[in-house]
């Protein structure tokens, strides 16, 4: 029997360093309707890609007045030269608000903020799987933009039916691949795109049992070639402590981004705290993308 | 130029603004977003004498024009603030306020007379009204300090005896007469008086009839508890002779002057940081403005000045 140990290789990281938090007034270049309910919102900001990191996000104030009060966290879908799109769902008196939007508003907007995804070292081979749930998909599109050219990536998606399917065709001319699951079978796989993660990564498991898997016409002694697996995960709560279940179970390497009520985005209020193995973390300061591992997860 | 300086006990501060215990960290998480030298003083997040991991998940709600939030007063503790958070303090412009809560009289003492050896350190502010968190202090049938004025007494006295600083004892408004409360800690010997913590609140989400926050109930904040803080502070105005500091949903400097001619000394910005980190710049600016439109050379003048105010 193979030791899960040895199955697949972990991918080593850069420390990503902090970046400085600002509040700047974005003009919207566009913000229009992708799918039905689900928007994406065009705005500027001078050297985005220069500062932003997949998996940080944005807080917004989307009115001057008090209501809504607090500013709403976004995540950066594409990050762009001068310019970051936010993928969003219209689900309350915010996000309705936000959707009514136009080309040449402004939006009032603290960020990027939090700490994003660690993206593997380049040069190192593997693959990459992207998992998302609904509109959780939004910050891995950013984060398959900075994968391409080090790893594969394989997106999979899930959702209710066939209509929360979003982003799948960005992510294929990416050069990802894509697999889907929803909850009714009208797109995809069936069930829970959980199914498709342990699936994926049995695979791997079982093609070499009892080493690590190689790339094809190499052997163990070419370690550089080595391949490995690492996953990334965004959704509803359940589906990341799923997932991150999973690939504890094949010893790989899973950061997750989860999601909590923030006040500030900012460490201030303490609001978002949720329990990890060290004691209470806060999503917006410590996160919102944390090692699964790391989580307690209630589910 | 207008005179914006005040003074509370024996502190000093340049203006009458003060960034409210719990929404403004310790200064220096701060210190990133915004610039600190437009506060007269800043009040530290709540220390207790052990760390507290604060009430379960989730902890805040917004609500109409306002927000609930149960942190439940998390914190690292007194050893922590004296090595970690003491540094930066002493290196900003800003007058430092440390607000303490303790378990029993003992622990209160403890840490009034460890912060007071502090240099940095201009004055206390006595947490005895958070909402979130059920004092062990003695029996009674009051879950906050703030609601019992014999025990309000008590701490304000015990604190007396360990501590020169100026004292501040900030207030609840979950009480039938605030001003029974404010007059007690007058006479236990406190030097001013901060009003108005939290209002307990409660949100229920009815798709899962389960309440919105972990602890089911939550202290109120933001625009929509400013008429119950100024009539709070109004009421004290009239009961107590030692300063007020008012709170209560100030977002801008019209909201402040409002307090100021409620009978406040200084206000407190809170909630308005968690939106804009910067507010209280703004609010200066605001009252700075106002003074001038209407020839008002000392802010000192405006205390306490509503029109029609008769019994």
């Amino acid at each position: 029997m193979c030791s899960a140990t040895c199955a697949i290789r972990s991918y080593s990281y850069f420390k990503m360093t902090k970046k400085t938090v600002k509040k700047f007034i974005a003009p919207i270049i566009s913000n229009r309707e992708i799918a039905p309910g689900y928007f994406l919102l065009d705005v500027k900001m001078p050297g985005a890609r220069q500062t932003v990191v997949p998996g940080q996000f944005f807080n917004i104030k989307i009115t001057s007045g008090i209501t809504p009060l607090l500013r709403r966290p976004f995540s950066a879908h594409k990050i762009e030269k001068d310019a970051v799109k936010i993928l969003y769902k219209v689900v309350g008196q915010a996000t309705t608000m936000l959707r009514d939007k136009k080309c040449g508003d402004t939006l009032d907007i603290l960020g990027p903020l939090g700490n994003g995804f660690s993206i593997p070292a380049a040069g190192r081979r593997g693959t990459a799987f992207l998992v998302g749930g609904g509109h959780g998909v939004a910050p891995l599109y950013a984060l398959a933009e900075r994968l391409k050219g080090h790893t594969d990536i394989t997106v999979l998606i899930g959702g209710r039916s066939r209509e929360h399917i979003i982003g799948a065709g960005e992510f294929r001319k990416l050069g990802a691949e894509v697999l889907v699951a929803t909850d009714d079978g009208s797109s995809g796989h069936r069930g829970f795109v959980t199914d498709i993660l342990e699936g994926q990564l049995r695979r791997i498991f079982d093609a070499k049992k009892g080493g690590v898997l190689y790339d094809r016409g190499y052997t163990k002694n070419d370690a550089h070639t080595r391949r490995s697996a690492a996953v990334y995960a965004c959704g509803p709560a359940p589906m990341l402590s799923a997932v991150s279940k999973i690939a504890e179970g094949y010893t790989t390497p899973c950061q997750v981004s989860v999601e909590e009520y923030m006040g500030c985005g900012t460490g201030i209020c303490m609001g978002c705290a949720i329990d990890t193995t060290s004691g209470k973390k806060l999503v917006c300061r410590d996160g919102p993308v944390f090692n699964g591992k790391d989580i307690v997860w209630k589910t | 130029m207008e005179n914006l300086k005040i003074t509370i006990g024996r502190l000093t501060l340049k203006n009458p603004l003060i960034a409210a215990s719990g929404t403004f960290g310790y200064g220096e998480e701060m210190a990133r977003l915004c610039d600190l030298s437009g506060l007269g003083a800043i009040v530290t997040k709540t220390i207790t004498l052990e760390p507290r991991e604060g009430n379960p998940p989730p902890r805040i709600v917004e609500t109409p024009a306002g927000m609930l939030n149960s942190i439940g007063l998390e914190n690292k503790g007194l050893k922590d603030f004296m090595f970690n958070k003491v540094k930066f303090l002493e290196k900003i412009d800003a007058r430092i306020i440390v607000s303490i809560a303790g378990g029993s009289m003992a622990e209160f003492q403890t840490l009034a007379e460890t912060v007071s050896g502090l240099r940095c350190v201009a004055a206390i502010e006595l947490n005895l009204s958070c909402p979130n968190v059920i004092h062990t202090l003695q029996s009674s049938r009051y879950q906050l300090i703030a609601q019992d004025r014999k025990a309000t007494a008590a701490v304000v006295r015990a604190v007396r005896k360990k501590t020169r600083l100026t004292l501040i004892t900030k207030l609840t408004p979950n009480v039938t007469d605030i001003t029974d409360i404010g007059k007690a800690a007058e006479d236990a010997g406190s030097d001013a008086l901060s009003a108005i913590n939290t209002i307990l609140g409660l949100s229920i989400d009815i798709r899962t009839g389960k309440p919105r926050l972990g602890r089911i109930v939550g202290g109120l904040s933001g625009p929509a508890i400013k008429p119950v803080a100024l009539r709070c502070v109004w009421q004290l105005s009239r009961a107590v002779k030692i300063p007020i500091i008012g709170s209560g949903g100030i977002m801008t400097g019209s909201d402040a002057l409002e307090f100021i001619i409620a009978g406040c000394r200084a206000v407190q910005i809170g909630t308005a940081h968690f939106i804009d980190p910067e507010a209280s710049s703004k609010i200066l600016d605001e009252i700075k403005t106002f003074l001038r439109k209407n020839r008002i050379r000392d802010i000192m003048s405006l205390v306490g000045t509503l029109a029609g105010k008769g019994d």
